[in-house]
């Protein structure tokens, strides 16, 4: 059975580099290079780095 | 020997509160000493079997217990949970229990180190902005965490 084709984008995680665990969810094109952003972290109360979660392979 | 032990209790007398003397002179010193006379604690009664109320609720107790604290009489006092004596006691027991060493959940015993873990990155944030911005936002960016 023929595999089945990969979608154009993926839902990826954007980790807050407070290290609080906190993140945010995005989608993007699976061509585009990884998001990073400045956002702000409820729990240090503070805009910080969040950057894009290495993806698991297979997925 | 009577005789001095009362006089000294004369002496003493005049110096109470109205309040304290009415108190002593329904119960004086000692006749606490059998259970059923002693006004702070509930008591059966033997005719009935029904178990009758303290005469003095315990905040007048307390009341009773200050007052007499004040004027250095507190000895005198029937025994009461109020009294200062019954509450060192009890501060000890409290004292040995609370002095052990609680183990916690697992977020108590992890708490100092996430915190501390928090706030090392919080320090080195501008640093990390600074490089970022330089990196073109994140174009250049090699080192993605897992």
């Amino acid at each position: 059975m023929a595999k089945k084709a990969k979608s154009r984008t993926v839902v990826v995680r954007l980790l807050s580099m407070a290290l609080t665990g906190f993140f945010k969810v995005r989608t993007r094109p699976r061509t585009h290079r990884p998001l990073s952003m400045l956002s702000y972290d409820p729990i240090v109360k503070q805009r910080v780095l969040f950057l894009e979660q290495k993806r698991k392979k297979g997925h | 020997m009577a005789a001095t032990a009362s006089s000294s209790y004369v002496a003493l007398a005049k110096t109470l509160p109205p309040r304290l003397l009415r108190f002593f002179r329904r119960w004086p010193p000692g006749t606490a000493d059998t259970p059923k006379l002693n006004p702070f604690t509930s008591t059966v009664n033997p005719a009935t079997g029904k178990w009758q109320d303290p005469i003095f609720s315990l905040r007048r107790q307390a009341d009773i217990c200050k007052m007499a604290r004040k004027f250095g009489v507190e000895q005198l006092l029937p025994p009461t949970p109020k009294s200062a004596m019954s509450r060192e006691k009890r501060a000890l027991e409290v004292k040995k229990v609370t002095s052990k060493k609680v183990k916690g959940q697992i977020w108590e015993r992890t708490l100092m180190e996430k915190v501390n873990k928090r706030k090392k990155a919080m320090l080195n944030m501008p640093a990390l902005i600074k490089e970022w911005k330089l990196k073109g936002h994140g174009r250049g960016w090699k080192d993605w965490p897992k």
